[in-house]
């Protein structure tokens, strides 16, 4: 039952206010928590709202694009920056949950929850983003990738706040493309994976990322995949692409549901790894020269 | 009770300013409809995924069974009662009447507002986009295609 | 017959409509008394168990909780077994729960939060038992016993024959025998078999089951506020458990936000009442989604071995089936749709020679029980199936064997029913034909997309009229009263769930008055005070029922009006014609009289309102313990048509679009009926692709909408309506029904449209990504 509703106006006050007491809670659109405390699923007495500590800003900054915590879902498929340098996340924010989980769900909130079936933390992971993650005892950047620790779980302490994710900006010299591709098959994503491909001037693969988001846990990085894709020219990327979502399907270890078994899960990560390096090959064929 | 605290909420329901204690964990479609009295808003699933007590908070949409009364302070919220003046229809409402886009009209009133919102920001949508838009609210009754004809209707397209 | 003035056949809006649209729709949700307080129920942890004792002391002794009854404290008339079909449960459990539905105590508080603490506060202590839980379980030999007390068990008439009286775990068992099937399938050129399985299914009414309750202390009445389309068979149920006579109960229900066969037995109302009638203040309560999931029945499941065989010419030579299903603990309708789906296994097909058997048994699931088109979708996607199947086999096109096997005038029905075309109607070659154009239609006009196989597949099916099974004599009443303006109220007894029965009604006698819509009113709530008897909205009998009996009354009122208006003008009546809300004299032009005129007339002169009582009743029909009789008034047909794409890769099925082509007798509304098509063509698609409620020791696995697949927008495909009108001999203007038909064929038709583009035939529903992935992967 909750009790009481903290509104702190600064970062000190709600870094202050967070940590020290059990069955207190942060919350910024309530999207997860509200619902998990109406299931009986989590037991809070006293919640925290970050809304008003202006971390909803999302802005260039440089070579990064910080987007901020309590930024909405609905907030950066809008944002010109986002759409500008990272459409990928613009495009999965704008298609994530319902309309209205859009309107009020948090970036932040998204992430800190670690929900297995979270396209959002996949897409960072293709795009090398980062987090800012405060306390009273200081600052720190956890890559995206060290952030995610198990479904549910992720590194930050109890008195830490995520409040920003910063995504690095793509070099303008170099052409980079990322997909995101994913399936649904009840409410929530079951199976989703991305590839992101950076090419030299000569066509080579530069920079690859292949990352599997729903359907493992949390999202994960294809390493073999990744490998596999490292200085070939689009054409030998095609060809590989069954062995990239072979790669992927593999990697990964779902947990089944309803919707589908964990073999399913993985047959199917496996086809949207695939699918999405299709995509980016296709998409880099299509601006090439 | 004597360790909860009570909040003030000062609200615009539906152009109406509004002051009202609510206790902290309140959700906004308790306060609505058994504090206001405002029943447009139905409890359809309870986990936000049916749309059926859907209500705009500053013009966007929102799901008011997972939605703390608390964050309306100060805001404006539009309720399907809020849709047109009484004894008036909108041309989304009337849309709805004209091509028999309810039956049991259950969802109807989540429907309308979230349909509103859509219009507000894409005023001559797609087929496609009505779809994607409206995905969240679920209908039972009609099979979606009369409700996505009357938004087309009203929309102009 | 006479012509109908405007307002038959005419898409006239719901008469609910502004009420709906700006929010002021009252459902019983949003019914607040003054000092009303809120139930919550006490839910059966385990599957089975023996109940060794309930402690509800903390509960009683919190702040706000103005009751908490268990089985102990409720009065003997309450404790009593209830049961539609089957006398078979308790509303409180007492020495043994069966399932995690049954209720082991009631607690009303002063808020819903209160109440839900009381509940999570009472203590039981159970002996938990090995709960029996599928088919196989239920009839092994040395099962545990889900009924102990069985044998002695009330049952209703129309079930008895039926009733499994033995000491087992049967609940139901019938046999329907034509013909010899054995010496049949001898002379067959073609045979094929198959099981299919249908799933358990949610109605989902977007309205979750809700009741208030009030009870008038120096009146003695009892008021129940509650959300169904049948008030007057929750009139007859409630009242005894309440120990009053039905005259002190008093049903209402005002709007009702969806049914779907899912809103037929009691659920809150009796804890409702029984805590208003001990707290002496208003009680409200009402399941939650989750509730719905589990207290409330699913759509029965059926395990379907079916063996069809035909000449060379693709004449259906027999049919051999055997239904076998799981009503759960209690049997509330489950043993009745499989009684009905017998009748209609064999579909609208000419068939000589059938042998159909079937089992229910009592198992420790969750109740399950009717769903829109009551066991006609689960045998329709079997016996479809395989007479695509067929098809193939015998090389001849689906449409065209189904042709050769059509029902004509004249022919008989399994059950011993004669097609008299002066009273029922055949029109099922009808749809058919129809659907030949559609099949061109969708075969020319989709383009190939690539790496996505597409296909196209056709079903139909049939549904009787009437729910003749249950009531005997099903009897429909409409009263007509004129106002003193000349304006009219119509008054029914039938629920309006959404399906458009009051506008419906109201479009026939504004007909038979030739009065403009809006001059009638029907009467909005139906109160069981105030209405006529009615059975109520199910098995499609509404608008041939209780439609015939409304065109009675506006018939009995144009009448009177026209006798009364003869008396003031000193003119024979055949010399009247109504028109525009006044009685002309014919060939007189100018001398006439309004309505307004006749009802003054008639209230200051004769001393009397005109009010008419139309009635209608079908004939007395019961199906004998060989399920022989003839127990439909009419029958709707339908044939829907499917187009799919198939992700191979995924297994993903996408239905692209459906048609649907039904014969309704006559659209009274054609906007209604085509409501109707499309909500049951994407009700149809649910139960083939996307839902099912998961069982797994006797629990449900996802009892929350995020895990339970409905169809959503995006689902929806492009819908077509083909509405034939064959007009019936009896029914209103022709009219027969259009609610269920159109969601039966929809499993087998999108079954065979898949069949079409992969060459697998899927026999298990629902037809999901992976249950398709996984015949596509293993070759077919």
């Amino acid at each position: 039952m909750i009790r009481v509703l903290h509104r702190p106006g600064s970062l000190e006050e709600a870094l202050e206010l967070i940590g020290c007491r059990e069955n207190r809670r942060v919350y910024a659109g309530g999207t997860e928590l509200l619902l998990l405390v109406k299931l009986g699923l989590a037991q809070v007495r006293e919640l925290v709202d970050l809304k008003r500590l202006g971390l909803d800003g999302i802005a260039r900054d440089g070579t990064v694009v910080i987007v901020g915590a309590c930024a909405t879902h609905a907030a950066i498929a809008r944002s010109r920056p986002v759409r500008a340098f990272i459409p990928v996340l613009a495009a999965t924010a704008g298609e994530l949950g319902n309309v209205r989980v859009r309107a009020t769900g948090t970036i932040g909130g998204n992430l800190c929850f670690a929900d297995p079936s979270s396209d959002v933390g996949c897409v960072l992971l293709l795009e090398d983003a980062e987090v800012e993650l405060r306390s009273r005892r200081g600052t720190r950047r956890v890559e995206i990738g060290r952030f995610f620790v198990h479904a549910f779980s992720t590194v930050l302490a109890d008195d830490e706040l995520l409040v920003a994710v910063r995504v690095p900006v793509p070099s303008r010299t170099r052409r980079r493309v990322t997909r995101y591709r994913r399936i649904a098959l009840g409410e929530r994503p079951t199976a989703g994976a991305g590839v992101s491909l950076e090419l030299d001037a000569g066509g080579r693969i530069v920079r690859a990322r292949v990352a599997v988001g729903a359907g493992n846990p949390h999202p994960i990085r294809i390493d073999e995949a990744e490998a596999h894709l490292q200085g070939q020219d689009l054409a030998t990327a095609r060809e590989g692409a069954e062995d990239v979502g072979r790669l992927a399907a593999t990697a990964c270890e779902p947990i089944g549901d309803v919707h589908a078994s964990p073999g399913y899960k993985r047959h199917l990560v496996g086809v949207m790894a695939r699918r999405a390096l299709e995509d980016v090959v296709v998409e880099l064929e299509a601006t090439r020269g | 009770m004597s360790d909860r605290t009570d909040l003030r909420l000062r609200v615009r329901v539906n152009g109406e300013e509004v002051m009202r204690e609510v206790s902290p964990g309140r959700l906004l479609l308790d306060f609505l409809r058994d504090d206001l009295r405002l029943t447009a808003a139905k409890r359809g699933c309870d986990v936000q995924v049916c749309g059926a007590c859907t209500v705009l908070v500053d013009g966007a949409p929102v799901s008011s069974c997972c939605y703390l009364a608390a964050d309306v302070d100060r805001r404006e919220v539009v309720t399907c009662e809020g849709l047109a003046h009484p004894g008036q229809k909108s041309k989304l409402q009337e849309a709805f009447i004209a091509v028999g886009a309810f039956q049991c009209g259950y969802c109807t009133p989540g429907m309308l507002v979230t349909a509103t919102a859509l219009l507000a920001e894409h005023p001559r949508p797609t087929r496609e986009q009505v779809a994607e838009y409206m995905k969240g609210n679920l209908c039972r009754c009609t099979g979606y295609a009369r409700i996505v004809d009357a938004i087309l209707l009203a929309g102009g397209s | 017959m006479h012509s109908a003035g405007g307002t038959v056949g005419a898409r006239a809006p719901l008469l609910e409509a502004d009420a709906i649209v700006t929010g002021r729709a009252r459902f019983t949700t949003d019914l607040y008394r003054p000092g009303m307080l809120h139930a919550r129920l006490r839910y059966s942890d385990h599957p089975r168990a023996r109940v060794l004792g309930i402690d509800a002391r903390r509960a009683r002794a919190m702040p706000g909780v103005a009751a908490v009854v268990t089985a102990a404290e409720a009065p003997p008339e309450f404790n009593q077994r209830i049961g539609l079909s089957v006398r078979d449960r308790r509303l409180l459990a007492d020495r043994m729960v069966r399932c995690v539905n049954d209720v082991l105590a009631v607690v009303a508080a002063e808020d819903e939060a209160i109440a839900q603490a009381a509940v999570d506060a009472i203590e039981v202590e159970y002996e938990v038992l090995p709960p029996v839980l599928t088919f196989a379980e239920a009839i092994a030999p040395g099962a545990p016993l889900v009924h102990e007390d069985k044998p002695g068990y009330e049952t209703a008439d129309y079930i008895r024959p039926f009733f499994s009286p033995t000491v087992d775990n049967v609940a139901t068992r019938l046999r329907l025998e034509v013909g010899d099937v054995e010496a049949a399938r001898r002379h067959s050129a073609a045979v094929v078999a198959g099981t299919f399985v249908t799933q358990r299914m949610e109605h989902f009414s977007l309205e979750p089951h809700a009741a208030l309750a009030e009870w008038d202390e120096v009146g003695g009445r009892l008021t129940v506020w509650c959300s169904t389309g049948k008030p007057f068979r929750f009139l007859n149920q409630l009242a005894p458990l309440v120990g009053l006579p039905m005259s002190r109960v008093r049903i209402v229900t005002p709007h009702v936000g969806g049914d779907f066969g899912g809103k037929g037995q009691l659920a809150v109302e009796p804890y409702v009442a029984l805590l208003a009638r001990l707290t002496r203040r208003p009680v409200k309560g009402g399941y939650t989604r989750t509730e719905e999931f589990i207290a409330s029945s699913h759509k029965t499941a059926f395990e379907i071995e079916l063996e069809l065989g035909f000449a060379a010419d693709g004449r259906l030579l027999f049919l051999r089936g055997d239904l076998r299903s799981d009503t759960g603990a209690y049997d509330s309708y489950a043993s009745m749709v499989q009684i009905h789906g017998a009748t209609h296994l064999t579909g609208p097909y000419r068939v000589p020679n059938v042998l159909i058997t079937g089992t229910v048994v009592y198992t420790n699931n969750v109740s399950s029980g009717s769903f829109r088109g009551f066991g006609s979708p689960q045998v329709s996607f079997a016996r479809e199936s395989l007479l695509d199947e067929a098809a193939r086999q015998l090389g001849i096109d689906p449409i065209e064997l189904r042709l050769r096997n059509a029902w004509r005038p004249g022919d008989v029905t399994a059950t011993g029913q004669v097609l008299d075309p002066e009273r029922i109607g055949v029109s099922i070659a009808d749809t058919l034909e129809a659907a030949r154009g559609v099949v061109q239609e969708f075969s020319a006009s989709t383009p190939e997309v690539g790496g996505r196989r597409r296909g196209i597949g056709v079903a139909s099916g049939h549904q009787g009229i009437g729910g003749g099974i249950w009531a005997g004599a099903d009897v429909g009443t409409v009263i007509v009263k004129a106002n003193f303006d000349g304006s009219m109220a119509v008054n029914v007894g039938v629920g309006d769930v959404g399906q458009g029965a009051s506008t419906a009604l109201a479009q026939i006698v504004a007909g038979e008055l030739r009065l403009p819509l809006g001059q009638l009113v029907v009467n909005a709530e139906r109160d069981t005070d105030l209405a006529p008897y009615d059975g109520g909205a199910s098995a499609s009998r509404q608008l041939f029922v209780t439609g015939s009996a409304a065109q009675a009354a506006g018939a009995l009122m144009r009448a009177r009006l026209l006798e009364i208006a003869g008396q003031v003008l000193e003119v024979a009546t055949e010399d009247l014609v109504l028109e525009d809300g006044a009685v002309h004299v014919r060939g007189s032009p100018g001398r006439r009289l309004s309505f307004g005129e006749i009802v003054r007339h008639a209230l200051q002169r004769l001393g009397e309102q005109p009010i008419t009582v139309g009635r209608f009743a079908g004939p007395v029909v019961r199906l004998d313990a060989n399920l022989r009789g003839a127990p439909f008034q009419a029958f709707d047909y339908v044939t829907t048509v499917a187009e799919v794409e198939v992700d191979a890769e995924t297994g993903v099925v996408r239905v692209t679009r459906l048609a649907t082509i039904q014969d309704v007798g006559r659209a009274i509304n054609p906007m209604i009926v085509e409501g109707q098509m499309e909500g049951g063509a994407v009700q149809g698609l649910g139960f083939a692709l996307l839902e099912e409620v998961v069982l797994e020791g006797g629990y449900v696995v996802n009892p929350h909408a995020f895990d339970y697949r409905l169809p959503r927008f995006p689902d929806a495909p492009s819908l077509k309506n083909v509405i034939l009108e064959h007009p019936n001999p009896r029914g209103p203007y022709g009219a027969k029904a259009a609610g269920e038909a159109p969601l039966i064929p929809v499993a087998a038709a999108i079954a065979n449209a898949i069949r079409d583009a992969t060459g697998v035939r899927m026999n298990r529903l629902p037809m999901s990504g992976e249950s398709l992935f996984e015949r596509l992967s293993r070759g077919g």
